[in-house]
């Protein structure tokens, strides 16, 4: 671990975040997510982080996630064979991690900008019909919205408006409005910082993208659709894994590619000739008990536009790497089956631990208590025995895309040896689930490992040096120029202010003028008009005084940062 | 110049802050860490060493929290780049003034107020 992450160990519990290869989840107050375990519903206040890391899941678990976890993993995989002197070719190994590194590094600013739309944008609708795995889960899971307005009592309309004001609320409350602020006062250039220039991007495409189909007007309808033309598209992962080519030249070619998709969102070129109805087809999710296995999250190939050709290389290499990193493979410090666990198990997302104590009430069957709450009753150990078991940690995941939940109970003696899951969940799910080893900690624990190793290894090779070859000064501002069009609406004048000033310098440095111009943003995504938002809002706002004074600062009238839109309600680029 | 390095300190609070303290060197390290890690936004301040520096630190740490224990580790990097941490404890109340923080603050860095621009 470098001295850095050390350093900032200390405020990790401010700070959600996820490990790209494992798709290892960490969130922010992990205790808050306990209640889960009792069946509560969560307050409003944990949507921002769940959903922003859920987003990041969602993305990770498609067909360009999983390959960028595929080169790693690989990567590592040669890298054994070569410390084992079974092989002597780390010059792939080490091809196949800068192809991951180079493409993580260009995809950083469309993962925060997807996330952060998430977190500011997307809200839950009663109408839409789709909806993303993060939103649903989001409301089944931590909301229990199902729960909460009990269809079935008279006052459930009552409560559904309940929960939506509690929901507008939280999105135009101090703490959002102070997140919100922050990524606005982020710099633009992706070398400085991959947020806000990857949050612009998202909201420009979105708002020109609801003027080609109107469903797209829905932000949580426009994250499935950017999800599945970039992140579901196997064409993209042709480039990543075709080792024939350097992998710089694999690299660059998979951002040409992305930004050729991000113009494709922009200028939608097929939207004359395809009807909304073709893209729901494709964007729905298929039924829950149909998914299995490695591609939960996109089972069926998806060739956008006229990439069938790439597609279909792009299935191969992906089944090609995938039977070469799950491949059961005997090392002398390393599980056999190590690699295929970190396959198996990735589309599972941890929501965290917790201790528990086993308390026996017969023959391998007892409950499983936290403090003095009996979380599970009359459970049946069937595989392992309960002699002298006492100290239990209990695990526990969301499935976002067949949409349960699940507790693994083990103890630091065994490993994992229970799972705890609801017994409506199909029989072949949960034949699947059992057959897991389900052990995050020790996914955890190999992650460490894995990247210990490669920075050793690599520091005895010149891959550093490589690496800062390839970093121009060019390369950088390419990296910067995949994104920076899009996010200001091809609008000259604003990328040079941005650039040169940054939000802060626009807004004249003022905190209270940059409050008040993200708690106008913020308002506009939940169709607030002035007096709603001072009203919904525990922040002091001046949502008229701002919009005067800040149409004299920002240039760009067609592209307001604070207004009135035709429909009374508050308006905003950004 | 001596610098602190100050993880969570957000650019909108160094904003507040500069309102307040302008003579303080206030800026932002761009490779926090959050930007190597997919995740929430991970921010590091940093402010230089100097009495306007140290009086904004004061501010910073009773912004949110006016009663109560404050715990914050904050690294100080030395004119030759020598890093070390210090974890800041700060015991306040409705009665502690901005320069009581400010003395224990010190103290615990072991800086010498005095001896600061």
């Amino acid at each position: 671990m470098s001295t850095e992450a050390e350093f900032t160990e200390g405020s990790v519990d401010q700070f959600a975040r996820i490990d790209l290869v494992s798709n290892h989840t960490v969130f922010r107050d992990p205790v808050s997510y306990h209640a889960l375990l009792r069946q509560e519903p969560l307050p409003v206040e944990t949507f921002s982080s769940f959903i922003h890391e859920a987003t990041h899941h969602w993305c990770f678990t498609s067909p360009v996630g999983t390959a960028l976890s595929f080169l790693y993993l690989s990567a590592v995989k040669q890298t054994l064979r070569v410390l084992e002197k079974r092989s002597e070719n780390l010059e792939q190994a080490l091809d196949d991690l800068c192809t991951f590194d180079v493409v993580a590094r260009f995809l950083r600013p469309l993962n925060e900008g997807l996330a952060q739309f998430a977190e500011y944008d997307v809200r839950p609708s009663e109408t839409a019909d789709l909806a993303s795995p993060p939103l649903l889960a989001t409301l089944g899971h931590l909301f229990r919205l199902r729960d909460r307005l009990d269809y079935t009592a008279s006052d459930w309309r009552e409560r559904s408006y309940k929960f939506q004001d509690d929901f507008v609320k939280w999105r135009v409350s101090r703490r959002t409005i102070d997140r919100k602020s922050e990524l606005l006062l982020q710099p633009l250039e992706a070398e400085s910082s991959a947020y806000l220039l990857g949050y612009l991007t998202i909201k420009q495409l979105w708002k020109n993208a609801a003027r080609f189909y109107e469903e797209l007007q829905s932000a949580d309808v426009f994250l499935i659709f950017v999800r599945k033309l970039i992140f579901g598209d196997y064409a993209l992962v042709e480039p990543l894994l075709d080792r024939k080519r350097k992998p710089q030249a694999r690299a660059v070619d998979f951002a040409r590619q992305l930004h050729t998709r991000l113009q494709t969102i922009r200028v939608m070129p097929f939207a004359d000739e395809t009807p909304w109805s073709e893209f729901e087809a494709i964007l729905q999710s298929p039924p829950r008990e149909a998914l299995r296995g490695l591609n939960v999250a996109d089972p069926i190939p998806f060739a956008a536009l006229d990439t069938t050709k790439s597609v279909k290389r792009g299935v191969k290499l992906y089944r090609e790497r995938f039977r070469e990193v799950a491949q059961i493979e005997p090392f002398a410090n390393v599980p056999p089956d190590l690699f295929f666990d970190f396959v198996r198990e990735r589309h599972l997302m941890w929501m965290g631990d917790v201790a528990a104590r086993w308390e026996s009430t017969g023959k391998n069957v007892g409950r499983v208590k936290i403090d003095d709450a009996v979380v599970f009753e009359k459970f049946n150990l069937t595989k392992s025995d309960d002699e002298g078991l006492d100290a239990l940690r209990l695990d526990l995941y969301v499935d976002l895309y067949r949409g349960f939940q699940a507790t693994t109970i083990g103890d630091a003696r065994s490993g994992v040896f229970g799972l705890a899951i609801v017994d409506s969940i199909p029989e072949a799910t949960r034949h699947e689930m059992f057959a897991a080893r389900l052990d995050r900690a020790r996914i955890v624990r190999w992650t460490g490992i894995f990247q210990r190793t490669m920075a050793d290894v690599i520091g005895r090779t010149n891959y550093k040096k490589v690496m800062k070859k390839f970093w121009t000064a060019p390369m950088r501002k390419l990296l910067t120029q995949t994104y920076i069009g899009f996010a200001v609406d091809f609008e000259e004048k604003a990328e040079r202010l941005l650039l040169k000033e940054g939000f802060a310098g626009v807004l004249e440095n003022d905190p209270d003028l940059v409050r008040n111009v993200a708690a106008i943003s913020l308002a506009a995504s939940a169709d607030l008009s002035p007096d709603g938002l001072v009203a919904m809002s525990d922040l002091p706002l001046d949502p008229e005084g701002t919009i005067r004074r800040v149409k004299s600062l920002w240039p760009i009238a067609g592209s307001p940062l604070a207004a009135i839109g035709r429909n009374g309600f508050l308006a905003s680029a950004v | 110049m001596e610098t602190l390095r100050i993880p969570g300190l957000s650019r909108l609070e160094g904003l507040e802050l500069k309102k307040r303290f302008p003579d303080a060197d206030i800026s932002f390290d761009s490779s926090s860490g959050s930007d190597e890690v997919p995740g929430e936004l991970l921010t590091m301040g940093v402010i230089v060493l100097t009495l306007a520096g140290l009086k904004a630190l004061a501010a910073y740490l009773t912004m949110d929290k006016r009663t109560g224990r404050i715990e914050r580790t904050v690294e100080i990097v030395g004119k030759k780049g020598v890093r070390r941490k210090e974890k800041l404890v700060v015991d306040i109340d409705e009665r502690t003034s901005h320069s009581d923080v400010l003395k224990q603050v010190a103290e615990m860095m072991h800086v010498d107020l005095s001896a600061l621009k």
